[in-house]
């Protein structure tokens, strides 16, 4: 009845069939709990297809919370499993946009400007890796602050690369054979496309064992070295593997919005990336795509009722610091062990309960019938 | 080199060079010298203690043994191998294992994955990507194994911040054991424990196969007079004797250092309190 | 010759205003272990309260007063509530107080809006003299600044190594706990510091408002540069603070003044320089 990898809730004993309300529950509580996982990934998959597909505003919306979700969840992957938090993942998510706009100026085809800017976004996190791991906890956010606002003045004052304030648009996007991403829709289901293919390897990589080793280097990295691994090369690894990823969402990013400006890089952005995972539940894989859709949501929906939806996003966080720090998926899991403790207890009352008599209770019910 | 010493030696020596040694190790912390000048010579199969009072340097010695720190001077070697360049993680690989004073296990994940991040440890696997942690069956099954012989099998699913003050100096030791050491280093593994959880813990101290060479810190005289062989005393950084245990006892240095004075014969020194050094 | 000195002026008055937030930034981390990411907002809100004041009443030492205690108020409110609720979580300080920026920020916008806004010194800080020896005139306001932040960095100096509060400043920075367990109110010290951070901060913002200007996005510049120190300095040292901000202060003035394309970029060098060579900071601990 449990599905592989579930922990450890034992079936109801086959032999003595669930009596009562109490029963039902217990039986449908069981029944389900191997199921609400794959439903609720189907259904999510379903409804994004769905939503995708009209020209109007809610698909660009989603559209938009894709990019962004892609990037909160590999700052997760940094940030949640890892341990170090980076306040400079909107500084990479610039560079692989700036580097498609940039070499599209420079008249390379769509393909290729593509390429470059992923190379670029990778030397530059295996270069700026090797400082970067040299420094943890606080000190690693505050290097990755101010790495953050190092891009983005880079942005900001290095005209001649990037225009400045006023940006660069990009016209072309790239073509593949029938796909052409000029077409709205094809964007959006190659958006689409990135994102499951994005979650499916971080989810690969979590339940990996590089993804067990870095748990235990957040969890404590001293004892991780005493049994031998080289916990430096671990967080360089994250690290890189996590510049990538951003540098990937950046590069769909520019394609979707056609524009580049620094303020997508600025202090402000870098901080939304941290709300987002924080919000949506540190050490989650959905959670920070779930931020990201709420955080989507304040930016362009709430904005418009609410002038001052910056400072309501500011205690929206600090309340879920204080109050719920796993965040919303936190809230998921709290819940799902409160339905294990109610299996447990239901389970509990069946097995310590009288003994049902069924041959006692068949000639009363034929009685009835007849 | 007294008769005791060459006495340990001898006795329980195997052919081959020794488990441990360490050439005139110096410590200095910024003025304060931590461990001086301290030769220690530690053959394959023993089980030998570390013994002194607060202070004495026994970490400090530890942390030099396993590469946690540098010698200011001095060198150790690993069954004839010097070592003393290599950072943690290469001692590890040659075999040299180490628990800590204070509980270093992996709070927030479960016995299991405690267990199954040190079975990675000596293997290429640890860094592997894709392949979920679950499906190295081998890893896995001997990580349950490790647990269950020494009466964590129950406890596989809890995360290691929910067990006992026992239990997690149990899971340290058997994290140290999965890498299938040739030497453990043991800091204090009786500390803090009620009387029921030493024994327990002793009982797995001597369940330890005899090829395993221990060495030990430890305040209590019981446990370790239960488990050591040969005993090394260190007092403000500096060796003040080794040898057998009935040697050590008897010996008037290391009783005026535990009592103030030189006790008449029979009388065993006692540890002193408090569990810190 | 004169340029050179000019700018080197202009590095080390930049550097005071640094030295003040910085300084700040850094006592609150090493005896509470509280980054406090909302402090260069506390610099920003400070210099908007002074902007405000002054032009109330046409003072400008009134304006400095209202800036320093009204943050130093603020602080001794959020360390009271915030930071005492978050215990002694260090993550969860720095998320939150990542939070209160926004909330701050957006109360600035709402209440000054986004122009930029420039205090204007009184009087004789306004103009300029010829300064001896080297010959070149120099606005008198910035001798002001950097006169004012040698004094303060002297007195802090002399309050953290001669002053019994100062001893058990320096002494928590090192251990905590032990000088909770020496039975001096460790709490009442916290709320001290803190407030004493604060109120630097915003004693810093009105002096900046005057070179530096008042505007959305310099909390993000002051704090960039206060991270910067230290990181160059080391989390947690007073003389660090002072270093670092000579170091940060001079890099990027003369970065702005001699090679402005990568301005902004140039104080990134000695923050990796000192990531490489000693990544707790030229005069930090080793990290534990």
């Amino acid at each position: 009845m449990t599905g592989p990898g579930d922990g450890p809730v034992p079936p109801v004993s086959p032999g003595r069939p669930a009596r009562g309300f109490a029963g039902l529950a217990l039986v449908s509580l069981e029944r389900s709990r191997p199921l609400i996982g794959p439903v609720a990934g189907l259904a999510a998959a379903v409804i994004l297809f769905l939503l995708l597909q009209g020209n109007g505003f809610v698909s660009t919306l989603v559209v938009d919370m894709l990019v962004y979700a892609i990037a909160a969840m590999a700052l997760d992957f940094l940030g949640g499993y890892t341990g170090l938090i980076s306040l400079g993942q909107a500084g990479f998510l610039g560079v692989g946009a700036y580097g498609v706009a940039i070499a599209e100026v420079h008249f390379f085809s769509p393909w290729a400007a593509v390429g470059i800017s992923l190379a670029v976004v990778l030397a530059l996190g295996l270069a700026l890796g090797i400082v970067a791991v040299r420094v943890k906890g606080v000190s690693f956010v505050i290097i990755t602050l101010a790495l953050g606002q190092v891009l983005w003045g880079l942005a900001f004052q290095w005209v001649g690369l990037s225009e400045g304030d006023n940006g660069i648009s990009v016209a072309t996007l790239p073509t593949l054979g029938p796909f052409d991403l000029n077409d709205p829709l094809t964007l959006r289901m190659t958006v689409l496309l990135v994102f499951w293919v994005v979650a499916l390897l971080l989810v690969l990589l979590v339940h990996s064992p590089f993804g067990l080793s870095l748990r235990g280097v957040r969890s404590n990295e001293a004892r991780l070295a005493a049994l031998g691994y080289r916990t430096g090369l671990h967080r360089y690894l994250a690290w890189v593997i996590t510049v990538f990823l951003t540098g990937v969402a950046g590069v769909l990013y520019v394609f979707v919005n056609q524009l580049i400006s620094p303020s997508t890089m600025d202090f402000s952005a870098n901080g939304l990336f941290v709300i987002m995972v924080v919000l949506g539940g540190l050490r989650s894989i959905w959670g920070p795509a779930l931020g990201a859709a709420v955080i989507v949501l304040f930016q362009q929906e709430l904005s418009l009722y609410v002038v001052r939806w910056q400072t309501l996003m500011g205690l929206t966080l600090i309340a879920v610091v204080l109050f719920s720090p796993g965040g919303f998926w936190g809230l998921v899991r709290a819940a799902g062990r409160r339905r294990d403790a109610l299996i447990a207890r239901l389970r509990a009352r069946q097995a310590s309960g009288p003994a049902p008599a069924p041959a006692s209770r068949t000639p009363a019910k034929q009685g009835e019938t007849r | 080199m007294t008769a005791a010493q060459a006495l340990t030696q001898d006795a329980g020596s195997a052919p081959g060079p020794p488990a441990l040694t360490a050439e005139h190790l110096c410590r200095r912390f910024r003025g304060v010298t931590a461990v001086t000048d301290v030769s220690l010579r530690i053959p394959a199969g023993t089980r030998f203690g570390i013994i002194g009072p607060n202070g004495a340097g026994k970490t400090t010695l530890f942390n030099l043994l396993s590469g946690e720190l540098r010698p200011t001077t001095g060198s150790v070697a690993l069954f004839g191998r010097d070592i003393t360049g290599l950072r943690t993680y290469r001692r590890v690989a040659l075999g040299l294992g180490r628990t800590f004073q204070i509980t270093r296990v992996f709070g927030d994940l479960t016995v299991l994955e405690n267990l199954t991040l040190a079975q990675h440890g000596l293997s290429r696997t640890k860094l592997s990507p894709l392949r979920p942690w679950r499906t190295y069956r081998a890893m896995t099954a001997a990580a349950t194994e490790l647990a269950g012989s020494f009466g964590l099998a129950g406890r596989l699913a809890t995360p290691a911040a929910e067990l006992s003050h026992g239990e997690v100096r149990e899971l340290e030791v058997l994290l140290a054991l999965a890498l299938k050491p040739r030497v453990l280093l043991l800091d204090e593994p009786a500390a803090g424990l009620s009387p029921a959880e030493r024994v327990s813990i002793m009982a797995l101290l001597r369940s330890l196969p005899d090829e395993l060479t221990l060495v030990m810190i430890e305040h209590d005289i019981d446990v370790l007079r239960g488990v050591v062989d040969s005993a090394a005393v260190l007092h403000l950084g500096a060796l003040v004797t080794q040898g057998s245990m009935r040697d050590i006892q008897q010996d008037d240095r290391v009783r005026e250092l535990y009592l103030g004075r030189a006790a008449p014969g029979g009388r065993h020194p006692p540890g002193p309190e408090g569990s810190v050094s | 010759m004169a340029e050179f000195l000019a700018q080197t002026l202009n590095g080390l008055t930049l550097a005071g205003v640094i030295f003040l937030v910085s300084s700040g930034f850094t006592l609150i981390f090493g005896i509470m272990r509280v980054t406090n990411l909302s402090h260069g907002a506390v610099y920003l809100l400070g210099g908007y309260i002074g902007y405000s004041v002054i032009a109330a009443t046409h003072s400008f030492f009134y304006g400095l007063i209202a800036g320093a205690l009204s943050m130093a108020l603020f602080g001794l409110l959020l360390e009271r509530t915030l930071i005492t609720w978050l215990g002694r979580s260090e993550m969860s300080e720095l998320l939150a107080t990542l939070g209160l920026i926004y909330v701050l920020d957006d109360v600035a916008l709402a209440i000054w809006g986004g122009t930029p806004l420039t205090i204007n010194l009184p009087g004789v800080l306004g103009q300029s003299s010829t300064l001896p020896l080297a010959g070149i005139v120099y606005p008198n306001g910035r001798l002001f600044i950097l006169g004012v932040s040698v004094i303060i960095a002297i007195g802090l100096y002399y309050l953290l190594r001669r002053t019994r509060v100062g001893a058990i400043i320096r002494a928590g920075v090192d251990d905590r706990e032990m000088v909770g367990a020496l039975g001096i109110n460790v709490r009442l010290v916290f709320a001290l510091v803190f407030t004493l951070g604060t109120l630097l901060a915003g004693f810093a913002g009105v002096l900046g408002g005057t070179v530096l200007n008042l505007y959305t996005g310099a909390d993000s510049d002051i704090l960039l540069f206060a991270l910067a120190v230290v990181i160059v300095g080391g989390l947690g040292s007073y003389e660090g603070a002072i270093l670092g901000s000579i170091v940060i202060g001079l890099v990027d003035n003369y970065g702005t003044a001699y090679f402005p394309a990568i301005a902004y970029s140039a104080l990134f060098i000695p923050v990796i320089l000192v990531l490489l060579i000693k990544p707790q900071g030229l005069l930090g601990k080793p990290i534990t």
